[in-house]
């Protein structure tokens, strides 16, 4: 007789089948094509902001950019030629799918934090392929280390003695140009004539350490107000907010019904301190340290007027969301695109970004981007973030790494690999997408945007006690005036006196625009 | 015909025989020695030195990085985090693992199920256990407020990481929830491994319930439970990756432990030299924790 109970294996075989047909109806579209030949390259950017500090985010990852000219043909040209350039879209995202060829006798490792499957890598990846096309006795490698572990990477690397020939810096940069690891650039920039008038003096600057060149920019971006037209109307608000008492009372208008009026992001160090906090004393023409890097300035009456501004968004007018205090750059796109956040700062890869978290929304339409709001008397200004490359000493194929070096830094190719981001050359933004008016706010902030701490070896540490002080401020446990007096006493009697030898004459006036 | 044999005096063939088992032992020790002691020695080493990725030298300074990390306003209140975090932890892990031994100790339906389900926590990678008890503490989206809000017990929407009087706690229960099935699976095994005619003859001798517990399980368990606190104690106060990936030792540093502090200062900070002392420091804590700790349970052992 047939038994009418379940078998053991019976059973775990319909488990696993209800298992797969729940993962398939709750699983993802399929993984994104590589674009066709004809598409412009997207300003979509999975990655995370290229702030300065690294933040927790995904595994390690490694791949191997393919080579060029070997088997397969690449798909299509990889740039454009500068002449032709003018007004049109640089290079198409196409991927060529090469393989290892023979005769290629100089390797070359690149390491960026920029994780492969992201946009902003494939848009590298195709001035990558172009540079192997054009020089066939080259092959370039490259790894991906976390974007939060990056800086762990290369300084690990730096003293085990084995680098990369070419990589991506970040928080560690001043002290690995000081510590001798990296090459400094300034005979190689005259050598092949770049012109550096053309970048922007406020992310240039940050490329020097002791007066000499150490990196060169590949992307320098700044923040604008991103906002929820339909919350904004609801409370009858046409127009964004332009200044700050607009963003408090249009702030104020929205939060209600569990719906809050300005998003801060207090979660994640670097873009705590870079999203949004800085932009307030910029504005006001405050700064954590001073020109000539001697003292903090944390004490002084712009930085406390617009750090008591922030602050005050959070504890007195209590316009942010409860979990403000923990909220990473992920959460933050996920409660803007839900309509609990109305308002918050964002680089331009925010508008991919918010889309991915909810595919039903039309920028233009449902959200829009707007200049940060800066006080009457004042000007526009935020953060400037961005990413730099440098060649390092140990490196036994710096010929090679130079010239990939100079290929990534012509004016069509920074638009290239910087088309999820933002250019750091002003000739580059002739190119899609740079023209699209939706850059408008970003270009009018950029003239003021600026580092909000200065290219120091003390750098890392101020970094971190600055963001250890805002978290106090936003939990209310003390005014910006006490923690900003608090903060220049232990910047000036603990941090800088530990720096004093190794940051004497690193003044690189990186504050200034 | 093969010569014969070397005659080895009868001392010496002694003295080569005494030394067969360690010449075996030798290869893998020189790699333990490779991959354990150089490094600690070479940390330790770098503890006397003024090192930072700055120094072109890197002369000998003696104590001085060892009275610099000292001095630091916060090293005390790391300390302290760092022993709430383990003992918390440790402690929370033992009660809830032991308590679902004894459940899964009994026969009933299902429960081979049962203790496959329970381990899951703890073969997750810890990130994986930071991003899903992030999200369940969250306080607009979490789960944990959702079921804890009708009660009343706490303030509407409370941010159980952003506030520095519970983020320590929220951290340690996300840890005890990821670690006790250590727990579980070791008191499980020692259970199963007390001869039931024990058992027994305490029924006989009148004990019940939690008579059998305190006088025949917990002594029988006295050697498992010795190795398993000790182990416990050394993962959790190294434990870096959970609290790191759930709060970066905020907010306002009322979650910074020391692997997090020594992680600062070797690579945020790049003062080798510092993060080495401290670094010292931790082994000489563990290693005198340790030593107290089985000490006293040897002794109790004795006594017994």
């Amino acid at each position: 007789m047939r038994s009418s109970v379940c078998s053991r294996r019976r059973f775990v075989l319909m488990g696993g089948l209800a298992a797969a047909a729940l993962l398939q109806a709750c699983g993802g579209a399929a993984p994104t094509a590589v674009p066709k030949p004809t598409e412009a390259p997207k300003p979509a950017a999975a990655a995370p902001a290229p702030s300065g500090t690294p933040t927790a985010g995904a595994a390690a990852a490694s791949t191997t950019a393919p080579p060029a000219g070997s088997a397969t043909a690449p798909a299509a040209a990889a740039t454009q030629s500068a002449g032709a350039a003018a007004t049109t879209a640089p290079a198409p995202a196409v991927i060529p799918t090469y393989t290892r060829a023979a005769g290629r006798s100089i390797q070359l490792k690149y390491w960026s934090q920029l994780q492969p499957e992201t946009q902003r890598w494939k848009d590298n990846l195709v001035v990558i392929n172009s540079f192997m096309e054009k020089n066939p006795d080259i092959y370039v490698t490259t790894e991906h280390p976390a974007f939060a572990d990056f800086d762990t990477k290369l300084v690990t690397a730096a003293r085990a003695g084995t680098p990369p020939d070419m990589s991506e810096v970040a928080d560690s940069f001043p002290q690995l140009a000081k510590g001798g690891y990296l090459v400094q650039l300034d005979p190689f920039v005259q050598d092949i004539k770049l012109d550096l008038k053309d970048y922007y003096a406020g992310k240039l600057s940050t490329c020097y350490v002791d007066q000499k060149l150490y990196a060169l920019p590949i992307t320098a971006d700044c923040r604008a107000l991103f906002y929820n037209v339909k919350l904004l109307k609801d409370a009858g608000v046409e127009q964004p907010p332009k200044s700050w008492d607009e963003l408090v009372d249009v702030a104020k208008k929205v939060t209600k019904n569990g719906v809050y009026g300005w998003g801060v992001q207090g979660g994640n160090q670097g873009f705590m301190i870079c999203e949004q906090f800085s932009a307030f004393f910029i504005q006001n023409d405050g700064q954590i340290i001073s020109d000539d890097q001697k003292k903090a300035m944390t004490d002084q009456p712009e930085w406390i007027t617009g750090a008591t501004f922030w602050q005050e968004l959070t504890t007195k007018h209590k316009v942010t969301q409860p979990s403000a205090a923990t909220d990473d750059q992920n959460a933050m796109y996920a409660l803007f695109a839900q309509g609990k956040v109305a308002m918050f700062p964002s680089g331009p890869w925010g508008r991919p970004n918010v889309i991915d978290a909810n595919k039903n929304l039309k920028f233009g339409e449902d959200f829009n981007v707007s200049v940060l709001p800066y006080p009457r008397d004042k000007h526009p200004g935020t953060c400037q973030g961005g990413w730099l490359q440098s060649i390092w000493s140990a490196s036994k194929v710096q010929d090679a790494a130079k010239k990939l070096l100079a290929h990534y830094h012509t004016p069509e190719n920074i638009a290239q690999e910087a088309a999820s981001s933002m250019p750091t050359r002003a000739s580059s933004t002739k190119f899609k997408p740079f023209n699209d008016p939706w850059y408008d706010p970003y270009w009018q902030t950029m003239p003021f945007a600026r580092a909000p701490v200065p290219t120091m070896a003390a750098g890392a540490e101020i970094g971190t006690a600055l963001y250890k002080l805002l978290q106090s401020m936003l939990l209310g446990q003390q005014t910006a005036e006490q923690a900003g007096k608090t903060f220049a006493q232990d910047v000036n009697t603990r941090i800088l006196p530990k720096y004093a030898s190794s940051d004497a004459g690193s003044g690189c006036g990186c504050l200034t625009v | 015909m093969s010569a014969p044999a070397p005659v080895v005096p009868r001392g010496r063939w002694v003295t080569y025989r005494q030394l067969y088992p360690y010449l075996l032992v030798a290869p893998a020790l020189c790699v333990l020695a490779l991959v354990l002691l150089y490094p600690f020695v070479d940390g330790v080493w770098i503890s006397f030195h003024e090192d930072t990725l700055m120094s072109q030298s890197r002369p000998f300074v003696g104590l001085q990085n060892y009275r610099t990390v000292f001095a630091i306003p916060q090293f005390g209140m790391v300390l302290r985090i760092s022993l709430t975090w383990t003992l918390g932890s440790v402690l929370g892990e033992a009660v809830l693992g032991g308590a679902v031994a004894v459940a899964l100790n009994r026969p009933f339906r299902g429960r081979g199920v049962f203790r496959a389900l329970l381990l899951v926590p703890w073969v997750m990678p810890p990130v994986v256990t930071a991003v899903i008890w992030r999200w369940l503490y969250h306080a607009e989206f979490g789960v944990v407020n959702q079921l804890l809000e009708p009660l009343g017990l706490f303030p509407p929407k409370e941010n159980w990481l952003g506030d520095p009087n519970t983020a320590l706690w929220a951290v340690i229960a996300a840890n005890v929830w990821r670690g006790f099935p250590f727990w579980m699976t070791m008191i499980l095994a020692g259970m199963q491994a007390i001869d039931p005619e024990i058992y027994e003859a305490a029924r006989v001798d009148g004990a019940r319930g939690w008579q059998l517990l305190c006088y025949v399980t917990l002594p029988n368990l006295r050697i498992v439970l010795t190795i398993t606190s000790i182990l416990s104690f050394v993962g959790n106060f190294n434990n870096f990756t959970l609290i790191y990936a759930m709060t970066e030792g905020g907010p306002v540093d009322s979650t910074k432990i020391l692997p997090i502090f020594i992680w600062e200062n070797a690579f945020k900070f790049t003062r080798f030299g510092e993060a080495a002392a401290l670094a010292t420091f931790f082994a000489v804590v563990m290693a005198i924790a340790i030593l107290v700790y089985a000490r006293a349970l040897r002794l109790r052992s004795r006594d017994a």
